[in-house]
């Protein structure tokens, strides 16, 4: 999120990272022979005989150029690449729910800037994945204040909203972040949100209900954004990760303006230091220890996304963290006992140009089918979205120009994100919501065009969904983003978050011959949770593989099913669990289309009822 | 009485030089303009008269100043010609023309702190003097005091509608502080304002191409560079818009051509070694990223592709290390960055030039160690270890 709104209009608000080429005298640049320049020491100075001259178009062109800002650059022709259909689901079907940020206070902090973001949860554990929605904040006589989180209970056939005081007790946080995972591994999926101020546990009752386990301590005061949870020591217990953000308050709340220099906007958080992110192992009882100092993960770094998986399938949980105008930070686990900060090693954590971008969302996910975890981090404008390919033994190549990514116009930011096979081809796709973190941006929309890009033969990535028709060619202030499949038609849909109007329900229409399998996994030596299981589906001549992912996108939760899309002429030979701890599980091969529940060391696969 | 004779033959000259002055009808201005042309044309005792009849004539010795000024200039005697022209810049009539060539003798000092205080006086008297606001500007850019460049730059646009530079200058300035979409108009106005020198014309496309490249734009880049010459720069250009464009083929042949004319251009010389790596010569690129670096050491970039390289082809311990290196130069880099951050508001800082130097220096950038230790050493005229300092990084910096 850099380039914004900083006490000095002008250059100062933007990062200076070309500079290198700035090696011309101005004198000689100005001096440079040209058709209009005076001699030097004529006496005719101050003299313009063309001051009545018309003016030129070019220079009529260039100041109007100057004075157009806010307009989306037009990208260049997109590539012939048929639009994967999804509609958005009507207001019947998904009632409304508007997350909001206050930003109509007029305060323009930066906390506004962020956005909130919901979570796809089973909640009663009936099958279907509900949506857990986080309210976002108001402000008021100069404080922060609360909203309702909400939720959306899937019918299978539409949501129904449910009154949060039903079954939430209220948070005093203004939130961003849902994080969901069984934390107490009683079968339902519990959540942590993340706030300014804090992070709140909810612990899912099995009644369709929550209630608040409390705050986590040393998050207190500290302003959160996601959170990943997973087991991280091994013990079978799920941990959590906290990302925070930058030291803003009311007391450290410098004016900050757009590009005219006198209309207030959101900062920079180049204004701000970093917060410690925080890692809190669980005690299996309920309670937590701080071991973000012990275990080498206490950045002070402005963390806005996180993931959770196991990179180097070693049967342990690393960490990659996207971090706003500073290096992302990848983290290996040494074993359940600490973490080795392996950024520099991995390469992962910075642009191809080698300097830090602005990371918002992140993923996990094996794009290139060689069986090892790739990373991705969605980024600012005129920063290419980074995707890294595991070349092994820690090391990942930044590949965002080999494989199109780069190619993307400069202008989105990017915000909620995630890996999935939209199209059942075998291979993953991505999508990423945007939207701009200020509200006067000076060249490119403050509400952007959702990115849907299609994973050509695992070697590149195109852009679709720009059909005008497609809701990918709306454009809104996108945050969070989900995936799940709603509707258990085996098509991954899409769940956003926006700022300051409805969240939506994008449906994939997409049609073809291929067919599907999708798989919730339980574990049993392993956390019952199991963040770093990889199911492998091994075909006639290769396999493709899907990996439990803790955190994830921006302040949001995709579905915990892992939906395989798999060709029409593809034939399953096996199925096989790694779970994490190392021990494998092989599963008869199942049916296509059909949704199962895999439990560590059964080798049956037990179906979830449509 | 020889002496009285001389005495008297000197007060009779005077008396017919300036009889002839106050009887004719030729003006300072017209006088000092013909002495312009002589100077111009290498007639210096012509113009030597000329001084000596104008700074005899009454209320005329300004203009002899002025051309004192102007000749000394020429002449390279730049301190006697300031001192000149500091007489010239007493009378009102000669004082804009004055002060303007002693303010471009200045900044050809590198002097920026006496330099621009001379100029915003200047302009103050004359707010539409255009040549003093494209002096002033040029001033700035020197000094790194961008935003000040790029407010003067607007008001040189505003007085001199169909020139290039300001816009050019504009361009290149926004450019390197990242503002790529506003540098684009600048850049079109630039060139549709460019006069026909393919040189010139050829520049301009090169920064534009190079706006739009980082703005991802490929092909209209392609289009642009497709309009200048077939010069290295455009070759390059046209390759890194086909290496994008995945027309792999078409960069490979570029890069050759530019390679043939210049074997060590860096950034054709990376290109090359990740189209060798495409093909399956990783070992190959390898070997050429290493020679790349034993000459340039300092090459952020190729450290980069050569730790890709080396972890695709397996050699962890080699790419870890390479990462190492590439992440010492990035925090150079990062610093690079950030002290030409704190340039644009801190605009008389002499000391923040002389460390951009520095690292410009360890960066290898030498022409850039020069441009900055110039403009420390023109921030701080009296102070000698500064002075120092930055002779010497200006002196090194031209030995490779």
């Amino acid at each position: 999120m850099n380039g914004h709104g900083e006490p000095s209009a002008g250059l100062l608000r933007f990062p200076v990272l070309s500079l290198l080429r700035l090696n011309l005298a101005g004198l000689q640049l100005l001096i440079m022979c040209g058709c209009t320049q005076q001699p030097s020491g004529d006496s005719g100075i101050g003299g313009n005989e063309d001051a009545n001259r018309d003016i030129p178009a070019a220079v009529i062109a260039a100041r109007d150029g100057a004075k157009r800002g806010g307009e989306e650059t037009a990208p260049e022709s997109p590539a012939a690449v048929t639009a994967m259909p999804f509609e958005r689901l009507s207001a019947e079907l998904v009632p409304e729910v508007i997350p909001a940020n206050g930003s109509e206070r007029d305060y323009s902090t930066i906390l506004e800037s962020l956005g909130s973001g919901l979570a796809a949860i089973d909640v009663d554990r009936d099958g279907w994945d509900d949506l857990v929605i986080a309210g976002g904040g108001d402000f008021g006589n100069r404080s922060v204040l609360s909203r309702p989180i909400s939720l959306l209970r899937n019918r299978s056939d539409r949501f129904d909203l449910i009154a949060a005081a039903t079954v939430l007790p209220e948070t005093e946080l203004y939130h961003h972040g849902v994080s969901a995972a069984d934390l107490n591994s009683d079968g339902f999926t519990d959540f942590v949100l993340c706030g300014y101020g804090g992070a709140e546990v909810y612990l899912n009752a099995g009644d369709g209900t929550w209630y608040s386990a409390g705050r986590l301590a040393s998050c207190d005061g500290l302003w959160c954004v996601s959170a990943a949870s997973a087991d991280f020591s091994g013990d079978g217990a799920a941990d959590i990760f906290i990302a925070t953000y930058v030291d803003w308050s009311f007391e450290n709340d410098p004016p900050c303006y757009a590009e005219d220099g006198v209309t207030r906007d959101n900062c920079s958080p180049r204004l701000f230091n970093g917060q410690p992110d925080q890692l809190l192992l669980s005690d299996g009882q309920g309670g937590y220890r701080d071991a973000a100092d012990h275990w080498g993960v206490n950045s002070h770094s402005k963390a806005l996304g996180v993931v959770a998986a196991d990179l180097d399938l070693d049967g342990d949980v690393d960490l990659y963290v996207g971090n706003d105008v500073m290096t992302n930070h990848l983290y290996r686990n040494e074993e359940g006992r600490s973490f080795e900060d392996v950024t520099v090693r991995s390469g992962a954590g910075v642009s191809s140009r080698g300097t830090p971008d602005a990371s918002m969302g992140v993923d996990v996910c094996d794009f290139n089918g060689d069986g090892r975890p790739d990373l991705w981090s969605a980024n600012f404008e005129h920063e290419s979205f980074a995707i890294y390919r595991n070349q092994g033994d820690w090391l990942f190549r930044n590949v965002s120009e080999l494989t199109g990514v780069a190619s993307i116009p400069a202008l989105y930011v990017g915000w909620g994100t995630a890996f999935q096979d939209f199209d059942r081809d075998g291979d993953s796709d991505v999508v990423v919501a945007n939207g701009n973190v200020v509200k006067h941006p000076a060249h490119s929309a403050v509400r952007q065009r959702m990115l849907l890009l299609e994973n050509q033969n695992q070697t590149w990535f195109e852009e679709t969904g720009g059909d005008p028709r497609s809701p990918f060619s709306e454009s809104r202030e996108g945050r969070g983003l989900v995936v799940l499949d709603w509707n258990h038609d085996g098509r991954a849909d899409i769940g956003i978050s926006p700022v300051n109007t409805p969240v939506e329900l994008l449906e994939n229409r997409c049609s073809g011959e291929s067919n599907w399998l999708s798989f919730r996994l339980i574990g049993t030596a392993a956390s019952r949770h199991p963040v770093g299981a990889v199911v492998e589906l091994q075909l006639r001549k290769h396999s493709m593989t899907r990996q439990v992912k803790g955190g994830g996108s921006y302040a949001s939760t995709s579905s915990e099913l892992l939906l395989f899309g798999i060709p029409a002429d593809a034939e399953v030979q096996r199925l096989v669990v790694h779970w994490p701890g190392g021990t494998r599980t092989e599963f008869p091969v199942p049916e296509f289309n059909s949704i199962l529940t895999l439990i560590e060391g059964r080798a049956t696969a037990t179906a979830i009822p449509d | 009485m020889k002496r009285s004779r001389i005495v008297l033959f000197s007060v009779l000259l005077i008396l017919a030089v300036a009889l002839r002055l106050n009887s004719s009808t030729v003006l300072p201005s017209d006088r000092y303009a013909e002495g312009l042309r002589e100077l111009s044309e290498g007639r210096i005792d012509n113009v030597r008269q000329i001084i000596r009849q104008l700074r005899l004539g009454r209320g005329t010795a300004a203009w002899g100043d002025l051309l004192d000024g102007q000749r000394l200039n020429q002449q390279g005697r730049f301190e006697d010609a300031l001192i000149a022209l500091s007489g010239a810049g007493e009378d009102e009539q000669t004082r804009g023309v004055a002060w303007q060539t002693a303010a471009r003798i200045l900044l050809d000092l590198g002097r920026f702190s006496e330099a621009i205080p001379m100029l915003l006086q200047t302009l103050q008297w004359n707010p539409s003097a255009e040549e003093e606001r494209r002096l002033l500007a040029a001033a700035y850019y020197d000094i790194g005091a961008m935003e000040l460049a790029l407010d003067q730059l607007e008001e040189v646009t505003n007085l001199s509608r169909d020139d290039f530079r300001p816009f050019y200058m504009m361009a290149t300035i926004l450019s390197d502080y990242e503002q790529f979409e506003d540098a684009v108009p600048r850049y079109e106005a630039a060139l549709n304002l460019l006069p026909d020198r393919q040189d010139l014309r050829d520049e301009v496309i090169a920064g534009f191409c190079e706006c739009l490249i980082r703005l991802r734009r490929y092909e209209a880049a392609l289009r642009q560079a497709d309009s200048g010459s077939q010069r290295k720069e455009l070759q390059l250009i046209r390759a890194q818009c086909h290496f994008s464009l995945r027309r792999y083929d078409q960069a490979a042949t570029l890069i050759k051509a530019v390679l043939s004319e210049d074997p060590d251009q860096v950034t054709a010389l990376v290109m090359k070694s990740q189209l060798m790596d495409l093909n399956g010569e990783t070992a190959a690129a390898i070997e050429l990223l290493q020679q790349v670096l034993a000459d340039h050491p300092a090459e952020l970039e190729a450290h980069l592709r050569l730790a890709d390289l080396l972890a695709s082809s397996g050699r962890s311990e080699d790419a870890a290390a390479a990462r190492s290196r590439a992440d010492e130069w990035a925090a150079v880099h990062e610093q690079f960055t950030a002290l030409h951050q704190q340039l644009v508001s801190d605009t008389e800082n002499a000391e923040l030039r002389l460390q951009l130097a520095r690292l410009a220096y360890r960066m290898q950038r030498f022409e850039l160690a020069g441009t900055w230790a110039r403009a420390a050493a023109g921030m701080a005229a009296a102070d000698a270890e500064m002075q120092a300092e930055a002779a010497a990084l200006i002196t090194r910096g031209q030995l490779p």
